[in-house]
């Protein structure tokens, strides 16, 4: 009973991933038919020209910097919570929520805002920071879990075996800590290679990642097309999700670190 | 010199999220009325006045509380579910439910159209099965006014996370204390109800208000599968903004600033549910 | 009256007892003396229930507990972790088992109450488990097993993290009320001393086989048992040297 509620279960994923193929090779499919009438590649070849690939390329290489950045910049903030007591820390954690929980059309205006006064609006550099503003809490959690699992015996017993501080992190902390920070990128990465509206909002139109070539075709009617841009970027999100996703749960047996996904 | 290196870790992280509570300085002023660029120069509440009286505020409130009130209740209870239905598996293969997480919102977005709508896969089975004529005859799913596929589509993301969050503890308790249930003359469902789930709580509760928060204040989805009247307030709130007349803005920024004021509140909500989960972990063991 | 007959347990692939043959009279003290790992805890987690068994059986007042899940044995665990719920109060914890069986809520507290008492540890009912030392824990998951009054008490190293003095003072306190609540208590140790001074009968187990099983008085005496028993009788002596 239980295989066959977790089957049907798998299923809600799996069919729509399945349709999403047929619609995306789909010739004629009127309704009401269940499959379609007929197949054609043409327009894959159409979609996946020169400008739409520079286009992706240049996009998962935004995305991936943001991540860097993001994970750059939380590691070491997840170490202070993790590791040290200090006055504030209860305000700070309470920073660190915001970009997840504030409503983001609501603070996604404020950075459209502080941008242009910067005069920055519209680059791709903006567009990098504000994707680095939205991931970091989730880097920051992550990280602070694994922090707290790993502990900070291992770097005691370094110190205390003749180990500077400084060496004893990068030979005996920062290996440990490497899978989740190899996650964590990833993680980041799949988020904003999926955001739409910010991008939108900091790069104005200019900056163009996949998500603003895909969306304007969901958004629209032509099934096909939105059929192939989804699959490339779904293909591309839940790939790299897939490869370094499975890297926390071989890593670390800890529990709490290993649940924090994204939305 | 020492007391300080917390401080300096955290430099970075607090300057980036510095950057986002600034900006917000802005927009708090151009809703009182404070907005030079476009002439105003003047103090005043009469935009939250205006706002706060508006039915369509009211509307667009309600509906995006709905929204996200009905997609956490149905992904927290989804998620527990699938997370007790994992829980026998031996190998923690839930790679295939967690690849939700992964997908972007627009695409999950065109999965309901493609599902349900009226020409979509469910529409087509009814056809099939119930000999309908014409599409008009699936009932709207998709830019309805129950929003159908706004919540389908963030249960779709939502499930998967909450199942992430809640199956390790779920696991790591179901072992040690299940047992101990067990052999007090509890049924392995009796042990789940008045054990598992309750040490779960915690967790499950800091989990609801992400995806609560997340639901009430995203825009892509209500934007791409909302119905058009009434607009979800973050929907709503972006039409204001892009109002083309400057002097419109101040009504735009009385939208994000109420929106952001829940915004506060699910910050406080969470640091509360957090502070119970930390409390409790101490006392579940590894 | 419990009954092993030809009892084998495998853990995964590996079989961690072979061929038990063992029997414990009603109100008998019994100690399952062995080296960590050898299968003990697997032992008392098949006879609650919690693990299966590859052959033989196991009896349970003249009864063959073959396919009956750990709920509906009358048997009580004290495990080495002690587990006692974190969610629940000290007074919710020991009234859990009554609470299963639809006792209602204000004589099951009162029950729990008096077990507290019984235990030494009146006055802590509404504490939460975690505000609790070891030895009041030790207590607790006591309490929670008695109230039930289990046909058998299975206890697993219960006492292997308290300090000397707690130790003794659980010791006595177990006993106590293994005789005045008149139970029959399944005991598994590593600490010789322990089980020679607790036991009406002990059982010597080495690499999945019984070695020997009687009285201590009469295992002192016995050659099989005196290799098992060497290591002790040393520390003993060195002791008694010492004071």
């Amino acid at each position: 009973m239980k295989k066959l509620l977790l089957f049907l279960c798998g299923l809600c994923i799996l069919l729509p991933l399945g349709m999403l193929v047929l619609y995306a090779f789909a010739g004629r499919w009127p309704w009401p038919a269940l499959f379609p009438e007929s197949f054609s590649a043409a327009r894959l070849y159409d979609t996946l020209d020169g400008s739409t690939l520079s286009v992706l390329l240049r996009s998962i290489g935004s995305s991936f910097l943001s991540a860097l950045l993001s994970t750059l910049v939380a590691a070491p903030a997840a170490r202070a919570i993790a590791c040290y007591h200090f006055p504030g820390k209860r305000i700070i954690r309470a920073l660190l929520l915001a970009p997840v929980l504030l409503p983001s059309t609501a603070y996604f205006v404020g950075l459209q805002t502080l941008f242009t006064r910067l005069g920055i609006i519209d680059t791709t550099l903006a567009v990098i920071l504000s994707h680095a503003i939205v991931i970091l809490p989730y880097g920051v959690w992550t990280l602070t879990d694994v922090m707290n699992s790993v502990g900070l015996g291992l770097e005691e017993q370094a110190r205390s075996l003749g180990a500077s501080p400084f060496s004893a992190l990068a030979t005996v902390t920062l290996p440990l800590l490497l899978p989740a920070l190899v996650s964590v990128t990833a993680l980041g990465f799949v988020i904003s290679f999926g955001q739409y509206f910010l991008t939108l909002m900091i790069g104005g139109g200019r900056v163009r990642t996949f998500a603003m070539l895909a969306v304007p075709y969901i958004q629209g009617g032509d099934r096909q097309l939105s059929a192939l841009y989804s699959l490339i970027f779904v293909g591309i999100s839940a790939g790299i999700y897939s490869l370094f996703g499975g890297i926390m749960a071989r890593h670390y047996k800890d529990a709490a670190a290993i649940g924090k996904g994204a939305m | 010199m020492r007391r300080f290196l917390p401080y300096g870790l955290l430099l970075p992280v607090l300057l980036m999220v510095g950057l986002l509570v600034f900006s917000l300085l802005d927009g708090l002023l151009q809703s009182l009325g404070y907005f030079p660029a476009a002439g105003l120069n003047n103090f005043t509440l009469s935009y939250y006045k205006a706002v706060l009286g508006d039915s369509t505020l009211h509307g667009s409130l309600a509906y995006s509380l709905y929204l996200a009130l009905v997609s956490a209740l149905l992904s927290t209870l989804g998620g527990i579910g699938l997370s007790a239905l994992l829980l026998r598996c031996k190998k923690p293969d839930s790679w295939l439910f967690r690849l939700p997480i992964a997908m972007p919102h627009a695409v999950v977005a065109f999965f309901a159209i493609i599902l349900l709508s009226q020409t979509g896969l469910f529409s087509r089975l009814a056809a099939a099965l119930m000999g309908m004529e014409e599409p008009g005859a699936f009932p709207l799913l998709v830019q309805d006014k129950a929003g159908f596929g706004v919540i389908f589509a963030y249960v779709f993301k939502q499930i998967p996370y909450v199942m992430s969050v809640v199956i390790l503890l779920m696991r790591r308790v179901s072992g040690t204390y299940t047992e101990a249930a067990r052999t007090l003359g509890a049924s392995p469902r009796r042990a789940f109800f008045s054990v598992t789930l309750p040490l779960c709580m915690p967790a499950v509760s800091t989990a609801f208000i992400i995806i609560f928060a997340y639901a009430f204040g995203a825009y892509e989805l209500p934007f791409l599968l909302g119905a058009t009247l009434p607009r979800a307030l973050p929907v709503q709130a972006n039409m204001e903004f892009l109002s083309p007349d400057l002097r419109h803005r101040p009504y735009a920024m009385v939208y994000n600033s109420l929106m952001l004021l829940f915004g506060v509140l699910f910050i406080a909500l969470y640091l509360a549910a957090f502070k119970k989960l930390t409390g409790d972990n101490k006392a579940v063991k590894s | 009256m419990l009954e092993l007959r030809n009892l084998i347990l495998a853990y995964g692939k590996q079989i961690v007892l072979q061929a038990l043959d063992v029997s414990i009279e009603d109100r008998e003290f019994f100690s399952l003396l062995g080296r960590s790992g050898c299968g003990k805890t697997t032992l008392i987690k098949a006879i609650a229930g919690l693990h299966p068994l590859a052959g033989g059986s196991i009896l349970l007042n003249g009864k063959d507990t073959a396919g009956l899940p750990p709920e509906k044995r009358n048997t009580a665990v004290l495990f080495q972790d002690i587990r006692l719920f974190p969610h629940l109060s000290v007074e919710d914890n020991v009234a859990y088992g009554l609470r299963m069986q639809g006792m209602p809520r204000k004589e099951r507290r009162r029950k729990a109450g008096g077990m507290l008492e019984a235990v030494g540890l009146s006055g802590m009912e509404k504490r939460p488990v975690d505000a609790l030392s070891g030895g009041q824990q030790q207590r607790v998951a006591l309490a929670r097993a008695l109230i039930l009054r289990p046909a058998i008490l299975l206890l697993d190293e219960p006492f292997s993290s308290l300090d000397m003095d707690l130790r003794r003072a659980m010791r006595d306190l177990l006993k106590g009320l293994h005789t005045n609540l008149g139970l029959t208590t399944l005991l598994v140790t590593h600490d010789i001393g322990e089980a020679m001074l607790l036991s009406d009968r002990i059982a010597i187990l080495d690499t999945e086989r019984l070695v020997c099983c009687d009285t201590p008085g009469a295992l002192l005496n016995k050659p099989e048992a005196a290799p098992y028993l060497e290591a002790w009788r040393k520390d003993l002596e060195d002791q008694q040297r010492l004071l």
